[in-house]
This record gives structure tokens, C-alpha cells and sequence, in this order.
């Protein structure tokens, strides 16, 4: 503390700059403050106040402008995971981060990538759309989905990724039988597990069993997946299929709509919280009012900070749906709120009505959807940002945001470039570690599989890899 | 500790920049602090009542003396009224916050204000 007196006095002595600059000097006390008061100050700030500081003088430009600031920033805004994810992987960007934090919020393409396999005879996971897709423990996890025929898949597939991204790729097939094979089920990360609920099968039964999943990679036996199913109790959702889920916090899982038994359209929320040794867990429902109506294939993500994300889906009505509603499941009172926003208003907005898409977190807490179909089951190939914090606080009452600003914030299509993939509905899609990477399995195609198929259906088994296009 | 810095805050000659006005800003803070830690909107009323009664230059001055009594819960609370008192203002507000002076060649300003134009958005007029 005696040092800030010190460094004080040694500033007003050795100061032989501009008479500006002695005039801001001795004028102001704020010169007087270290540079991690400073800091402390300035990360409570947003963005362009951070800046509007840089701007005032040479001084404040310099500390404002300091990586050592931007990297805290990054953390702030983009989670610590995210931020030391970046420092321990091969990505060259020198350690500047004000730059890269500029180049993810100015995200304007992707670019695709197709998947290479190494040479030999190597099985590949058949095409199938409504299969589970995650990134858990360093590796790639494929289960489930419906195949032609309308037939159901109950095999498990594991690729190792690593640390770094990977274009070529070894699939292996650990598990077939459990769980019993199905469609249109749920699959997500909490920790070190998979957990999978739910889905359809080829008889037409809809299911509401909770399973576990964890990855072990031996030196020897090379990787393994086990799959056990977790207890539940007594109360547990009613059965259900195309619904949605995501994982909250890495605490709880959150589920929402599907359809159910008789083919009913679903629009329940139920959380499942599990215990700390992952045996047991425990479902309650979350009434409340308003909440998104009833749907299926539509998209559940969160967005950290406890918020989740859902967007589109078919409603009861088999209409094709384009709303946006957001949850806090930090807050006391739990209830959704709608985002409401004019659709003419956004360029291109048009084709945002969507089913079947996927909507994946990326690094800097956006969503980034892709694909799906319209009402016409045209597929779609476009990737669109999705960004919830662009929305002040204010308008968490329901509001309709008409401000032309706000909303290029909120929705803003990417430009695509690489790879062509074939426009898709009912794939899968999941980020690797840093969330610069997308790896999107399968799904639904145009196209004929055989003369005879006439509904133009063709399931696809392709794996690419899509990639935020930062220009460092 | 709060206290043991205090007492020696008060037995020590050299502390040149902590001036008696600013420690009668400051000492008082901890009771205070608890009595209305509960009631958020006391705390942004009191912070009102800081930002009109207290000049920039003394704000700061607070904030040292804060650092130095190694009293986090003000220093905190300081950074944070000047945080919100700049918060989506304009560079020129800012400059005249806290009495500086821009010292930047001429032209370089304007290069810095393209520069950072992909983060101003909805930025309040003086």
C-alpha cells in the first residue's frame, strides 16, 4: 500500500512529457491509480465503455488496450474453461486478445470442412438422422438413430479428438444393444458423462429412461464406453421423443416438449437433478406461465450463467416455428420469457422458421444454428448467430424489440465457405473444447436413395467439421 | 485486520495522500456498509448521494485511501460508483469526469474511434 505513495511521487518527478500530459499529471488523481485499480474499474465496464476510456489519452490507450486486461475480459465474458482452453492449444494467436475477443464478436463466415479417414478397412457409422452427437472426455460420441426403412440404430460409436481439432478421424464401435436401440432421444454432457433420456422406437414406443454414459480410455483395450441405466425414483416425465434437453451449470439437465404417447405434441419443462455420486437422480417438473408452446424438433441450449436458449421446432398445429425464449434457472421464480422480434426486420429472416436444426454454443457465448427444414420440408444449409446478450436486461419483460440496431445484433447470418454439405434436417452438431469447432454428423437429404424410395429421402452419414473463420 | 490498519493509519506520519477528509469518508463506511448491506436500494441511494456530493478527484482520492486502510468492501464499492458513473458515456464525458486531457496527435483520434467502431453501440450523449 506505502508503494502507491511512493509511485506517486516518482511519477510527478521523472514526468517530462508534453505540458498536456503534466497537466493530466498533476490535474487528475485517477492517474495516480495502479493499473490494477484501474483494471478492477474497468471490468465492470462493457465493451465500448472500455474502450471510450482508451480513447481519452496516451496513457489510458496503452492500459486499456493491455493484453493482460483483454485476456481478464475474455475470461469475464467467455468463461474461464473457454479462456484457458485457448492458452494450452496449438491456436496461434500470439496472445492478443483484445484483437481475438474483436474478431469473435465480429464473426462473419464459417468454413467447412470435409472429414478425411485413415487408410485400411475401417467400419463407418451408417447414415441415420435423429441420432445422439456429443463431445465428452476428449472424444467424439455417436449413439442411436433411425436408419432407411424407417428402422431405429442402438449401436455407439467413439472417435478420440484430443486436444487440437482433427480432420481425419478413427471411428470405433464400443456398445451395441444398450441402450435398446431408438430415435429422436436426448443426449448431454454433465462432467465426465453422457446422460441420455428418452426417444422413439421402431415399434412406435415412445420411452422415458434416464441412461448414463462415461468414456474410459485404457492403454491397452484402447477406449470404452459404458452405458447404465440411472435411478430414478418414481416420478420421471411422461415418455417422450424429438424433444429437447441441455445441461445446465454441468449441474442439472433441463428437458422441454417432444411428442409423447398417442403422437401428442408435449409442452412440459422438467429438470432432473442428479446426486454427487451420479447414482441417483431426481425429476421435477417446472410449471409456468407463460411458457413455449407445445413442439417438437426444436433446439435447447445454454448459454451460461444459468440462462437456456429455445428456439423453433413444429407445434401442435404442425407449424413450423421461429420464437425465441429465454429461462434463468438461477432466479427464485423460475419462468421463460419470450424474446419477441419482427421478422421482415432482420435481412434474410425469412428462412429463420425452422425444424430439425441444431443449435450449438460457440466461443464467445452465441449460438450458432444450422440446418433444419421449413413448412415446405425444404432442408436449409445456412448458418445463422443467434446472440441473446445483445438484448438489454430491460427487455426481459416482454417487449418486441424493434430497434433495427438490436436486431442485427440478435440474429446475423454467416457467410459459408470450404465445403459444401448438402442442405440437412435431423443432424447432429457439437463443439469440440474451444468452441471454435462445430462437428456435424448425418441427418436428413435431399435426394433418392434408390429408384423405388419416392418420398425423396435420403439419410446421410457424412461427418465435417465447421470452423468460426477468425481473420487474425 | 480493518481495525489494525486504521489504528496504524492513524499513528503513522507519512501518509501524505490520505487526507483527514477522506478518512472521515472512509472510516465511517464499515458500519454503514453493514447496517444497509441488505437493502441494495440504500446502497444505490447512498452511491447517488456520493457521485452530487463528491468531485471525481476526490472519488479517486477515496479509492486510494480505501487501498491503502486494505478495506475491500469500500474499495469495491468505490470502483464500482465510478464504473457506473462512466458506464456507456461518451470519451469527451469521460475526459471531463475525470479532468484529463487528451494528448493525442491530431487525426489519431479519429483513427482510434474507426478502430474501435465494432463495439459502440447505444452510447449515451453527454
Amino acid at each position: 500500500m506505502k508503494n502507491i505513495n511512493t509511485a506517486y511521487y516518482s511519477m510527478a518527478e521523472t514526468s517530462t512529457s508534453t505540458s498536456a500530459s503534466n497537466k493530466n499529471m498533476k490535474g487528475s488523481p485517477i492517474t495516480n491509480l495502479a493499473p490494477d485499480q484501474l483494471f478492477s474499474i474497468l471490468l465492470l465496464l462493457p465493451i465500448d465503455s472500455i474502450l471510450a476510456f482508451s480513447m481519452t489519452c496516451k496513457r489510458f490507450k496503452a492500459l486499456a488496450c493491455s493484453d493482460t486486461l483483454w485476456e481478464s475480459i475474455c475470461r469475464r465474458d467467455w468463461g474461464p474453461n473457454a479462456v484457458d482452453v485457448l492458452k494450452s492449444s496449438n491456436f496461434q494467436f500470439q496472445q492478443q486478445w483484445m484483437r481475438l475477443y474483436r474478431q469473435i464478436s465480429k464473426l462473419e463466415s464459417v468454413s467447412c470442412h470435409k472429414m478425411t479417414y485413415p487408410d485400411g478397412e475401417f467400419e463407418l457409422p451408417k447414415p441415420r438422422a435423429s441420432h445422439s452427437l456429443n463431445f465428452v472426455s476428449d472424444c467424439l460420441v455417436l449413439f442411436g438413430g433411425g436408419c432407411e426403412g424407417g428402422r431405429h440404430l442402438d449401436d455407439t460409436w467413439v472417435a478420440y479428438i484430443g486436444k487440437d481439432f482433427e480432420k481425419m478421424l478413427k471411428w470405433q464401435k464400443v456398445n451395441s444393444g444398450l441402450p435398446s436401440g431408438r430415435f429422436g432421444h436426448s443426449c448431454i454432457v454433465i462432467g465426465d458423462f453422457l446422460v441420455l433420456f428418452g426417444g422413439i422406437n421402431d415399434h412406435g414406443s415412445r420411452q422415458n429412461d434416464t441412461w448414463l454414459g462415461q468414456v474410459t480410455r485404457h492403454e491397452t483395450l484402447g477406449i470404452t464406453l459404458s452405458w447404465t441405466l440411472l435411478d430414478v425414483g418414481t416420478i420421471a416425465p411422461p415418455p417422450r421423443g424429438a424433444h429437447v434437453a441441455c445441461s445446465v451449470n454441468n449441474k442439472f439437465m433441463l428437458i422441454h416438449g417432444g411428442i409423447g404417447l398417442s403422437g401428442l405434441r408435449l409442452g412440459d419443462t422438467w429438470v432432473l437433478e442428479l446426486s454427487e455420486n451420479m447414482c441417483f437422480g431426481t425429476w421435477r417438473e417446472i410449471v409456468t406461465c407463460p411458457s413455449p408452446a407445445a413442439r417438437s424438433g426444436h433446439s435447447l441450449t445454454c448459454i451460461g450463467d444459468s440462462r437456456v436458449v429455445l428456439f423453433g421446432g413444429r407445434g401442435v398445429g404442425y407449424e413450423v416455428l421461429d420464437d425465441v425464449w429465454l429461462l434463468d434457472v438461477s432466479e427464485d421464480i423460475l419462468k421463460w420469457v419470450q424474446i419477441q422480434y419482427e421478422l421482415p426486420n432482420i435481412p434474410g429472416g425469412v428462412s429463420l422458421p425452422r425444424v430439425g436444426h441444431s443449435a450449438t454454443l460457440i466461443l464467445g457465448g452465441r449460438l450458432l444454428i444450422y440446418g433444419g427444414e421449413d413448412s415446405y420440408r425444404h432442408r436449409k444449409d445456412d448458418f445463422w448467430v443467434l446472440d441473446v446478450s445483445a438484448i438489454p436486461s430491460i427487455s426481459m419483460q416482454p417487449t418486441t424489440l424493434n430497434s433495427k440496431e438490436i436486431l442485427a445484433k440478435m440474429w446475423k447470418r454467416l457467410k459459408a465457405s470450404g465445403y459444401k454439405p448438402n442442405s440437412r434436417s435431423f443432424h447432429r452438431a457439437c463443439a469440440d473444447h474451444s468452441g471454435r469447432y462445430l462437428y456435424v454428423f448425418g441427418g436428413m437429404v435431399d435426394g433418392l436413395l434408390q429408384p423405388a424410395e419416392s418420398s425423396g429421402l435420403r439419410f446421410d452419414g457424412e461427418l465435417f467439421l465447421v470452423e468460426l473463420v477468425l481473420q487474425l | 485486520m480493518k481495525f489494525c490498519t486504521v489504528k496504524q493509519y492513524f499513528d503513522d506520519e507519512n501518509n501524505n495522500n490520505v487526507t483527514n477528509g477522506i478518512a472521515t469518508t472512509v472510516i465511517p463506511l464499515p458500519n454503514k456498509h453493514l447496517k444497509i448491506k441488505a437493502n441494495n436500494k440504500e446502497m444505490e441511494q447512498y452511491e447517488q448521494e456520493l457521485l452530487r456530493n463528491v468531485m471525481p478527484q476526490e472519488l479517486t482520492k477515496l479509492i486510494l485511501a480505501a487501498n491503502y486502510l486494505n478495506f475491500k468492501e469500500a474499495l469495491d464499492f468505490f470502483c464500482r460508483t465510478v464504473a457506473n458513473a462512466i458506464q456507456n458515456k461518451s470519451v469527451d464525458y469521460v475526459r471531463k469526469f475525470f479532468g484529463l486531457e487528451s494528448d493525442f496527435e491530431p487525426g489519431e483520434e479519429e483513427k482510434l474511434c474507426k478502430e474501435f467502431a465494432w463495439s459502440f453501440e447505444g452510447v449515451d450523449e453527454d
